[in-house]
């Protein structure tokens, strides 16, 4: 500390004396070493750059609206992003199927859409059901029922681990196999999902050829699960270029 | 003080727990064992759900549902229907109708889209056709009136036009209904098909629609013979005719064209603009229509009306006298409307609890309290539409 700012705290606390005895140097000392005082409201001091948190409802909480939130409490400072637009505080929310619907929707449709997976998770009931029925009986509590952990199964399969990106040098195309982000990665199931679900013309509605597709994934069959082991086919095969890579 | 706080103080866990009775997540569904619809009461059997025998199913109550509905039971392997109150009301009417000469009684059911009305409509034929009525069923006739199958001049009613296919498709479908009773009826008329063929009086039903089948040209005419005989009282016992989606037999658009005819356009139409042929130039329609008269005895028709049967027309009116109009209610009336209502508290719970013991509502959250409300609250007591959510818990 200066002389000089210790003769501001001085003059600040009111002291007479210029030369500064111990006391009054201990607690100029004391009061500079504290965070500067702002003026502003109390929200401020929290406000950082960076990645927020989610917001989690972990219970649901009947008395929200109506108990006086305390002064000290976190929900007045914490920061959090705000929820999306589609993010439903409900039972049944999950949000693998949300961004999978999300990954679905044509000029902002989201509505119409809405119906065509509510169809598609009924097909999936009624496509391992059927097949429930006619196992024997050691394979019937292996066949999963329940369409939200048949879709999130088939994610998990068709997540690849790696991705090839194009790296241009020295004059040549190199196909360089890099790890993904665990969202990347996810988007890259849901568009294998989407497209092996493309049925051409009218022959079959979306949610037929959609909970087929998933029904396969789970299993670990069909296009879409195909179409990630091509992948990481070609990433094995192009594994020499590995340390081209640009991240 | 606000809503919360009175929710509170009535201890319940949302604001739509009221929708669905008894707190404490999915119990037991309540089924009665009395399968025969005939005999469900309204002081014992309201609210419990009851399961359809193998004959009347596939005989009658199965064309009633929807293709849905059917599939699920198909998956489950079991059937539960709901026994409601208009079924029961209608039926109770029915039971001491027959004979003495009053002319035929004319129910209309109403309800929003979903709420239950084809099935309380099956749930009446079940029980007469088990009292040994004949049944007269009609479920697609908007179906009908949207594409034409085989349309040609109408030959036994000039001016107007003939569906052969959908008539063979609905003799077809009357004999699989019908079958123990028609054997033993027989035409009091002869009936001549064009100058040259006919059938004799005294000839059996059976005769007639085997006619008719292998001669589909003269489908139509066969059912308008048969329709003919019901109002003259040829048939010994009381007739049931359920007419599904009614008033398009009054509407004025359809998805059938007539090239020879043109009419003033309507808004933002096209050239050329042909004239639609509405449920009064077709012979099949308007003979189902002679049947919902009032001028024949010994008989019943109970029938539905649907913003469905507004063809090109996508209408949020369910009220009958909105749906049928000037000409249809003038034509109908008088008759007894019956509502069909939402499910209350107890039935909801109740369909809920049977969803979740069959097996078709697969999420956990779907037995909890919260996840019952949730369902209720989406469903807004819709039977259909809680049907098509439940596909995705």
């Amino acid at each position: 500390m200066s002389q000089l700012l210790l003769g501001y705290a001085s003059r600040l606390l009111g002291c007479q004396s210029r030369s500064g005895s111990a006391a009054t140097t201990a607690a100029a000392a004391a009061i500079l070493s504290q965070q500067p005082v702002r003026h502003k409201s109390p929200l401020q001091k929290v406000r950082k750059r960076g990645p927020f948190p989610e917001w989690t409802k972990t219970d649901p909480d009947p008395h929200l609206f109506t108990r006086h939130i305390p002064k000290t409490d976190e929900r007045r400072t914490k920061a959090v992003r705000p929820p999306g637009k589609y993010q439903i505080f409900s039972v049944h929310y999950d949000p693998i199927v949300n961004s999978f619907a999300g990954h679905f929707v044509k000029c902002g449709q989201r509505d119409k859409l809405r119906d065509v997976f509510t169809q598609m998770m009924a097909e999936i009931k009624h496509i391992q059901m059927a097949r429930r029925n006619a196992a024997p009986p050691e394979e019937k509590a292996s066949i999963e029922v329940d369409p939200t952990r048949v879709i999130h199964k088939a994610v998990e399969n068709c997540s690849p681990l790696l991705i090839i990106k194009h790296v241009f040098r020295g004059g040549f195309l190199y196909k360089v196999p890099c790890p993904l982000r665990e969202s990347e990665s996810q988007m890259r199931a849901f568009k294998f999902l989407r497209i092996a679900s493309n049925v051409r013309g009218t022959k079959e509605h979306l949610y037929r050829s959609l909970a087929r597709e998933l029904v396969n994934a789970s299993n670990n069959e069909g296009k879409a699960v195909h179409a990630k082991l091509q992948l990481h086919k070609t990433c094995e095969e192009n594994r020499a270029y590995a340390n081209y890579r640009i991240t | 003080r606000s809503i919360a706080n009175w929710l509170l103080r009535r201890r319940q866990l949302s604001p739509f727990g009221a929708c669905v009775n008894r707190r404490g997540g999915a119990s037991a569904a309540l089924l009665t064992d009395e399968s025969a619809p005939e005999r469900h009461s309204l002081d014992r059997h309201v609210g419990l759900l009851y399961r359809p025998e193998e004959a009347d199913w596939q005989a009658v109550t199965r064309h009633f549902c929807r293709p849905e509905l059917v599939r699920l039971f198909d998956t489950l392997g079991q059937r539960a229907l709901m026994v409601r109150r208009p079924a029961l009301e209608i039926g109770e009417r029915l039971a001491g109708h027959a004979g003495d000469g009053r002319p035929c009684l004319r129910f209309v059911l109403y309800g929003r889209r979903g709420s239950g009305k084809s099935l309380q409509m099956g749930h009446v034929a079940a029980a007469c056709r088990r009292r040994g009525w004949l049944l007269v069923t009609v479920h697609n006739a908007h179906l009908w009136m949207r594409h034409s199958r085989e349309l040609h001049e109408s030959a036994h009613r000039p001016g107007m036009f003939d569906t052969a296919g959908y008539g063979c498709i609905w003799l077809r479908h009357f004999y699989a209904m019908n079958q123990e009773i028609l054997p033993g009826l027989r035409v009091t008329k002869e009936l001549s098909w064009n100058a040259k063929e006919s059938t004799p009086a005294g000839s059996s039903w059976k005769e007639v629609i085997d006619y008719a089948l292998a001669r589909p040209r003269y489908s139509c005419a066969a059912v308008q013979f048969l329709i003919d005989e019901i109002k003259l009282g040829s048939v010994p016992m009381p007739t049931l005719v359920c007419f599904e989606v009614a008033n398009c037999l009054w509407w004025h658009r359809s998805g059938i064209k007539n090239d020879a005819i043109r009419r003033t356009p309507l808004q933002g139409e096209e050239p050329p603009w042909r004239a639609d042929i509405t449920a009064k130039q077709l012979t099949l329609l308007d003979a189902f229509k002679q049947l919902l008269d009032s001028d024949w005895n010994n008989g019943a028709a109970v029938m539905s009306v649907s913003p469905q049967g507004a063809l090109f027309d996508r209408l949020r009116e369910w009220m009958p006298r909105k749906l049928l109009g000037d000409e249809g209610f003038a034509y109908l009336d008088p008759f007894v409307p019956v509502y069909v209502e939402p499910y209350g508290p107890a039935e909801m719970s109740n369909m809920l609890n049977w969803y979740t013991e069959s097996g078709w509502l697969t999420s956990e959250a779907a037995a909890t309290d919260a996840g019952r409300a949730e369902l209720a609250f989406l469903s807004d007591g819709n039977a259909g539409e809680l049907l098509r959510i439940a596909g995705e818990w």
